[in-house]
């Protein structure tokens, strides 16, 4: 639909007011506030939907107030095929005129004509998408309701193609068909717990059937069982008679094969009772052949023994006149002996006493020397005792005397002459003594430094200072002196060189000491005085008791030498005799040892022999007594005969053992063995038998009482109907699942194709608006923008600026108007003084997406503000 | 010689488990067949039968329940003349026979004799030879051995069980019973009548009406060939059989191909038109192509149907019934847009032989109902 003029007049402020619309582009309608702009569009409202005669408020509110006249309005309009001048008068002399131009000529009035036009605009309009594409002043520029209207919706379905259409026409049937779904499938698509208990009561109804099965065929399979176990019953009753023929024969063999074998054993027995008297017989001739071995052995070891026995004799013999000789031999050199030890004891009397003589002399010398040197030592000794000098002494003696020398001299060197002239007599008391002087005389008093004399009875003098230290050292040095020397042990007022002639005394007597001890010792060599004289002493004894002794007329040897000679000689003498003793004593024992020898081994041969000739005598005896029972010739006989007779017997039963088949007895034995065996094997089998038969029979008496075959029927009805149901479940599942997979997919792809037109109508509108990289998303069933996507950032279309709102309300108008062919209910967009919230950018880019809708669409847009649109290109502009 | 009558029938298989049936219809199935048994003690008073001979299967397993042996020995006592009962191959006579079990030793009447060997039963002038089965898998014919020891003289019966030579397809079994045996025995005048068990059709073997099957006297499955009757057998001058119904219950197998709302409409008239549904068990062998539309419709009439037949069911391996999404069942589902798309993506899908195609055809379904369920 197109508006291409408008006129009114007395319509509500507007006395008249004529407006010509650009067929296609934008017409701009200006002018100040209530100068009627909107009232154009009021006008155009109520000249479309309200009758003539209509009473509503609004036509009421349109009459001019305090004008008694009736508004008027007068349209041409262009709407699919139509063009047409519709005028009306309302309140006042209504009228309604209608001309159509195109495409036939036609004038129709009152009623009729708003009919007509309603009609027509029904056919050529979507009332929805112009009541949508049209802003009213006043009202917050938001975005259209475009979700309504048909001739976008088709608009869209034929740009989609799919012939899809709008919205969601079909939400109860996807309610539907989600129900449906939900029956045996989660929202996830796994079947649900409805389904899974059909499955699983299934898969339990197929056991329980298996089972059913199972205990039937269980007892089929007894039954044939027992079918084949009285079959074999049968069978082992025919066959029972076979095998008793059959052991009966073999044990009739087996007693003739016995019978054989006992004729060989009897035989043997023979055989074996003929072998003893052989063999005794045959004894008998060996133990005679022994017997008279024995006795001849005997016999012969009796010659030998004796023919030994005289042999021996003659050597004892011989032994024993050597013996006597040796005997003899020794006794003689005992004698000797003797005589040399005799000997010997004289001449070392002899010598003894020579040296006891010789020590009588030597050790009385040398006792006197000890004793006399002893006395001296002890005199020696004592003055050493006494004596308290030692050479310490001394020398400590030599420097108090020295000390003393020096400070007697260091005195003397401060002490004066003193030169007294008596004028009477006087006594000088001197230091060095009492002088007297008498008058005229003159002395000389040396006196000490602080040396006093005196002049008796006259007067004291002392010289110098008499506290000086010069005699105070005398007198200290003369002091130690004098303690040393007491010391030493010499008397008061001694000199040091009685001292040192006392060192000197004391030295001569250590020497002489020294000297005698070193003759004592010599004397005493080692020994002490009291040995030496106890040697002394027994020495004098010995000597004595020797001239007690001694034989008279007794020559002694001359001298000591001789008697040691003449004892050596005798010693020589005495070994010589005493070895020769040694040898005879030697020859003596062996010859003994000899005879002794030989004299044992007699005796014992004499036992031996008595011995042999007992055991010859006696074997000699048995073999007497033997041959009287038994002659050697008869024994030899008897053997000869009884081992003729064993062998015969044995003949006989190798020849019988020869003649039987060694295998048969065994052979036979294992035939009776074996059919009893089978026998009792077949009977036990079909005891066997009999009883599982029994055995058998009774469980399947018990499970005949049962009903098998109904059980499984019953299990298998079950199974069957839980197989069909869940079969029926799985196949309404899968049926719910495809449709509503198919449904979905359709329904997604539908929407998005549907809204994409518009959406990208909306974009490129966009882009002049906003910049480049605007997207939105757009709601498929409202057909508004849920969002805005601009340089990357994506921004819920509420959240957006109240200008970018404003913007993106008149994009979307816009691009519902590009998409809607004019001819196909399309209709215009009316912008009523909005945009007061974009800035110049803004309207700049608004301007120009005006323009380019307004290519293919009708736009027409009032303001009191031209300059906002002032980015529109080629306008229709119209002043009011 | 007079007229020599019996009752020739044979696989009972009372206690056989119904479990192709509705819960509900389950004990009507397990009583059916314990009423045949008491039909035909009352057929056997009718036609003056000297006796019942059931050849083999009379209890579906030795291992029933024993509340079923107790049952069949009660319905047992209706019988006025002697019934011979042959152990099969389904109750073989081994050590788990349900013949020897005291619920059947204790219950069953005086009239009921089991043929446990050879030795010739003899009643109302036929001597009645039976080879019954002591294993469930014998490995022999047990039928060989009797028939070999047979000499010509009275009028005599064979009751044997299993299958017949020229019946099978695996000649090498050698459980089978040999037709030439059979022939040259009826032709020697050692036999009269070999009365047969195990085939659940009535047949009359190679063409030689002295050699049958009775079939079982209560259909047991589809493919049964005139099942639910028993065998008048007369003898004496020649051989007179006539068949007698005895049970109602039926295994029908329809196949239908749908192409379009027509087919299906057929479908639901033929399903009306059936008698006696609650004892009518009904298997659907289904191909074509439906609309999403249509196809829903046949499930809910078969869902409607299913409630009033013993069972009625679509064999899957039998089926294959496309389900395509034209425009004009898309636009009836009132979509647009993507969900047209959509339901386009899975009609392609549900149309292409491919992985997902059955999970496809049922989400079309499924969105057929959906979106019928919004409007």
């Amino acid at each position: 639909m197109r508006l291409l003029q408008l006129h009114l007049r007395d319509f509500r402020g507007v006395a008249e007011a004529d407006v010509e619309f650009a067929p296609t582009g934008v017409t701009i309608v200006s002018g100040p506030n209530e100068v009627g702009k909107s009232s154009l569009i009021d006008a155009l409202d109520m000249l479309i939907t309200d009758p003539d005669s209509s009473s509503k408020a609004r036509v009421r509110d349109s009459k001019p107030v305090n004008r008694d006249v009736g508004p008027w309005a007068r349209a041409v309009i262009e709407s699919g095929p139509y063009r047409f001048t519709y005028a009306k008068r309302w309140v006042k002399s209504p009228t309604t005129e209608l001309t159509i131009h195109a495409p036939r000529e036609e004038q129709v009035t009152g009623r009729a004509a708003h009919d007509r036009v309603v009609e027509i605009l029904d056919e050529t309009m979507d009332a929805d998408l112009f009541s949508a594409l049209r802003h009213q002043q006043g009202l917050p520029l938001d975005q259209a309701a475009l979700g309504t209207s048909g001739s976008l919706a088709r608009a869209l379905d034929a740009a989609a193609g799919a012939g899809a259409a709008a919205g969601e026409p079909d939400a109860p049937l996807i309610d539907a068909i989600e129900q449906e779904r939900a029956r045996w499938t989660t929202p996830t698509g796994e079947p649900n717990k409805a389904r899974k208990d059909l499955i699983e009561a299934a898969r339990e109804a197929q056991d329980v059937a298996a089972e059913a099965e199972q205990a039937l065929a269980d007892v089929d399979e007894q039954v044939d069982e027992h079918r084949r176990l009285e079959q074999q019953v049968r069978r082992s009753v025919e066959q029972e008679p076979t095998l008793r023929e059959r052991l009966a024969a073999a044990e009739a063999a087996q007693v003739e094969a016995m019978r054989r074998e006992a004729r060989v054993s009897e035989l043997e027995a023979s055989s074996a009772t003929a072998a003893g008297p052989a063999r005794e017989a045959a004894l008998a001739v060996e133990r005679r052949a022994a017997l008279i071995a024995a006795a001849a052995a005997s016999e012969q070891e009796v010659v030998d023994a004796m023919a030994e026995g005289a042999e021996d004799g003659a050597r004892l013999d011989a032994a024993r006149t050597a013996c006597d000789a040796a005997r003899a031999g020794h006794d003689d050199a005992t004698a000797a002996r003797v005589r040399a030890d005799d000997a010997l004891t004289a001449a070392a009397e002899d010598a003894d006493h020579l040296d006891d003589l010789y020590y009588v002399r030597a050790y009385g010398e040398r006792l006197e020397v000890a004793t006399a040197a002893a006395d001296r030592i002890q005199e020696g000794e004592q003055f050493l005792a006494d004596c308290a000098i030692t050479p310490d002494l001394l020398e400590r003696i030599e420097r108090a005397a020295d000390s003393l020398a020096r400070a007697e001299a260091r005195r003397d060197a401060s002490a004066a002459d003193v030169r007294v002239v008596a004028e009477r007599d006087i006594r000088v008391d001197a230091a060095d003594g009492v002088l007297d002087v008498a008058a005229g005389d003159a002395v000389t008093v040396p006196v000490n430094a602080g040396g006093t004399f005196g002049i008796e009875g006259v007067a004291r003098v002392t010289v110098g200072d008499a506290d000086s230290g010069d005699a105070t050292d005398v007198e200290r040095a003369a002091r130690g002196l004098a303690d040393l020397l007491r010391e030493a042990g010499l008397p008061d007022g001694s000199a040091v060189e009685q001292a040192r002639a006392l060192e000197q005394s004391r030295r001569d007597v250590e020497a002489r000491v020294a000297a005698e001890r070193l003759t004592r010792s010599r004397a005493l060599d080692d020994l002490s005085i009291e040995d030496l004289a106890d040697k002394l002493a027994r020495a004098r004894e010995r000597v004595s008791r020797f001239a007690e002794e001694c034989a008279p007329g007794r020559v002694l040897p001359a001298d000591q030498a001789a008697a040691a000679a003449a004892r050596d000689a005798a010693g020589l003498a005495r070994d010589e005799a005493r070895r020769a003793e040694e040898t005879a004593q030697a020859a003596r024992d062996e010859a003994e040892q000899a005879v002794s020898v030989l004299e044992r081994a007699a005796a014992e041969r004499t036992g031996v022999l008595g011995t042999l000739v007992k055991r010859r005598d006696a074997d000699a005896a048995a073999l007497s007594v033997a041959r009287a029972e038994h002659t050697d010739a008869a024994l030899d006989d008897a053997a000869a005969r009884a081992s003729a007779t064993a062998h015969a017997a044995e003949e006989e039963a190798a020849t019988a053992r020869a003649r039987r088949d060694p295998g048969e007895v065994e052979a036979i034995t294992v035939r009776v063995a074996s059919a009893r065996e089978a026998l009792t094997r077949l009977l036990d089998e079909r005891q066997d038998a009999e009883v599982r038969v029994a055995g058998l029979a009774g469980g399947i008496t018990r499970a005949g009482a049962d009903g098998l075959a109904d059980r499984v029927a019953d299990a298998h009805e079950k199974r069957d109907a839980a197989a069909a149901a869940r079969d029926r479940a799985l196949r309404q599942a899968e049926a719910a699942e495809l449709l509503h997979r198919v449904m979905l997919a359709h329904r997604d792809d539908a929407q998005r194709a549907y809204v994409a037109p518009f959406r990208e109508a909306m974009e490129r509108l966009g882009r002049m608006v906003f910049g480049g990289g605007v997207r939105v998303d757009v709601d498929h069933a409202t057909l508004q923008v849920t969002s805005r996507t601009h340089d990357g950032v994506t921004v819920a279309v509420d959240a957006l600026s109240g200008g970018a709102r404003e913007q993106m309300a008149v994009i979307g108008r816009l691009a519902a108007a590009s998409l809607v062919a004019g001819d196909d209910g399309g209709a215009p967009v009316i912008i009523d003084d909005a945009l007061g919230y974009s800035d110049l950018d803004r309207l700049g880019g608004l301007g120009a997406a005006l323009t380019d809708v307004g290519r293919t669409s009708q736009v027409i847009v009032l303001t009191c503000m031209p300059d906002r649109y002032s980015g529109i290109g080629a306008a229709h502009t119209v002043r009011l | 010689m007079g007229l020599m009558r019996f009752i020739h029938t044979a696989d009972w298989h009372l206690g056989m488990p119904g479990g192709f049936l509705s819960p509900e219809s389950r004990p009507r199935y397990a009583e059916a067949r314990i009423d045949a048994v008491r039909a035909i003690a009352a057929l056997a008073s009718e036609v003056g039968a000297a006796f019942v001979l059931a050849c083999g299967d009379v209890f579906d397993s030795n291992h029933v329940d024993r509340q079923v042996v107790k049952r069949a020995a009660d319905a047992m006592s209706a019988f006025d003349v002697p019934l011979l009962i042959l152990p099969g191959n389904h109750d073989p006579l081994d050590a788990a026979s349900v013949y020897r079990s005291t619920a059947f030793t204790a219950a069953v009447p005086d009239c009921v004799t089991v043929i446990e060997g050879p030795d010739p039963i003899t009643i109302g002038g036929i001597e009645v030879v039976g080879a019954p089965w002591h294993a469930t898998h014998p490995g022999h014919d047990p039928s060989g051995p009797v028939i070999d020891a047979l000499t010509p003289g009275p009028v005599r019966v064979l009751a044997a069980h299993g299958v017949v030579d020229v019946l099978s397809p695996d000649a090498t079994d050698p459980a089978l019973i040999r037709m030439d045996g059979l022939c040259s025995a009826l032709d020697d005048g050692r036999l009269a009548y070999v009365a047969l068990g195990d085939r659940h059709s009535a047949t009359e073997v190679n063409g030689d009406a002295r050699v049958r099957y009775p079939g079982t006297p209560v259909a047991t499955d589809h493919g049964e060939l005139d099942p639910g009757q028993v065998l008048v057998v007369t003898l004496g001058d020649g051989l007179a059989v006539d068949t007698r119904p005895i049970g109602d219950w039926a295994f029908v197998r329809l196949e239908f191909r749908l192409d379009g709302g027509a087919d299906v409409d057929a479908l639901d008239s033929e399903l009306a038109a059936l008698p006696d549904k609650a004892r009518t068990v009904v298997r659907l062998y289904l191909t074509g192509t439906l609309s999403v539309a249509d196809d829903a419709r046949l499930w809910t009439l078969l869902d409607e149907q299913g409630e009033l037949f013993a069972a009625l069911a679509v064999s899957e391996r039998g089926s294959d019934l496309a389900v395509m999404a034209d425009d004009t069942d898309l636009g009836a589902l009132g979509l647009s847009g993507y969900a047209l798309a959509a339901a386009e993506d899975i009609a392609a899908l549900a149309s292409a032989d491919g992985e997902e195609q059955p999970a496809a055809r049922d989400a079309l379904r499924l969105l057929y109902r959906l979106t019928r369920a919004g409007t």
